[in-house]
């Protein structure tokens, strides 16, 4: 799943190590779900959602949407 | 939270190493004494499996920890579970077979479980070694 946490991140100036400490999730965590490696869960989705104050479909959309 | 983390790992890391040291104590123990005196089969046979009863705690140890862990870490160390359990179990098969056929010198059932532990870490450090670095 594409997702536009990286941009949100540098927006926000957070590294994802803040980014991390905020969402109570390892760095690794961070990273695997803005390369694509890993889709979060629902319950870590909201979590992004709130941090950012967007709603999910603003920051993750399907692959195929995306082009 | 990161500092949170690395003392959670830290305590963890420390029990860990306690575990271990339970269990080589355990181990000498029971060798010593299965070597130094005439025991019945039955106490021959309890102290050769007791180092078994720190391990058992180890795993409890080790399960607890994996529960406390986000849901990435969890699939990390899932995954690099069933490699080891994978590779071992394979390993394990393909040199059950072989004996069979050939005369091949005798493994101890004993080193399965370290065999998986050190493929364990091997694969989870080869599957978070691309995260790293920060991109």
């Amino acid at each position: 799943m594409k997702n536009r946490l990286r941009v949100l991140r540098a927006e926000n100036r957070w590294s994802q190590a803040d980014l991390a400490e905020k969402l109570g999730v390892s760095r690794q965590a961070v990273n695997a779900i803005e390369t694509g490696k890993h889709d979060p869960s629902l319950t870590l989705a909201f979590a992004l959602a709130e941090t950012f104050g967007q709603s999910i479909e603003e920051i993750f959309c399907p692959k195929e949407q995306n082009n | 939270m990161s500092n949170v983390l690395d003392k959670k790992e830290k305590k963890f890391l420390v029990k860990f190493m306690l575990h271990i040291a339970m269990f080589l104590a355990v181990l000498a123990i029971s060798v010593v004494m299965n070597e130094t005196n005439d025991l019945s089969i039955y106490s021959t046979g309890f102290l050769a499996m007791s180092p078994v009863i720190p391990v058992i705690f180890l795993l409890r140890l080790v399960v607890n920890h994996y529960r406390s862990l986000d849901e990435y870490i969890q699939r990390v160390m899932g995954e690099s579970l069933l490699w080891a359990v994978g590779v071992v179990g394979c390993a394990a098969m393909a040199y059950g077979l072989l004996s069979e056929m050939v005369e091949v010198p005798t493994i101890s059932p004993a080193f399965m479980l370290p065999a998986i532990a050190v493929i364990f870490g091997v694969a989870q450090s080869i599957k978070l070694s691309s995260d790293t670095h920060e991109e």
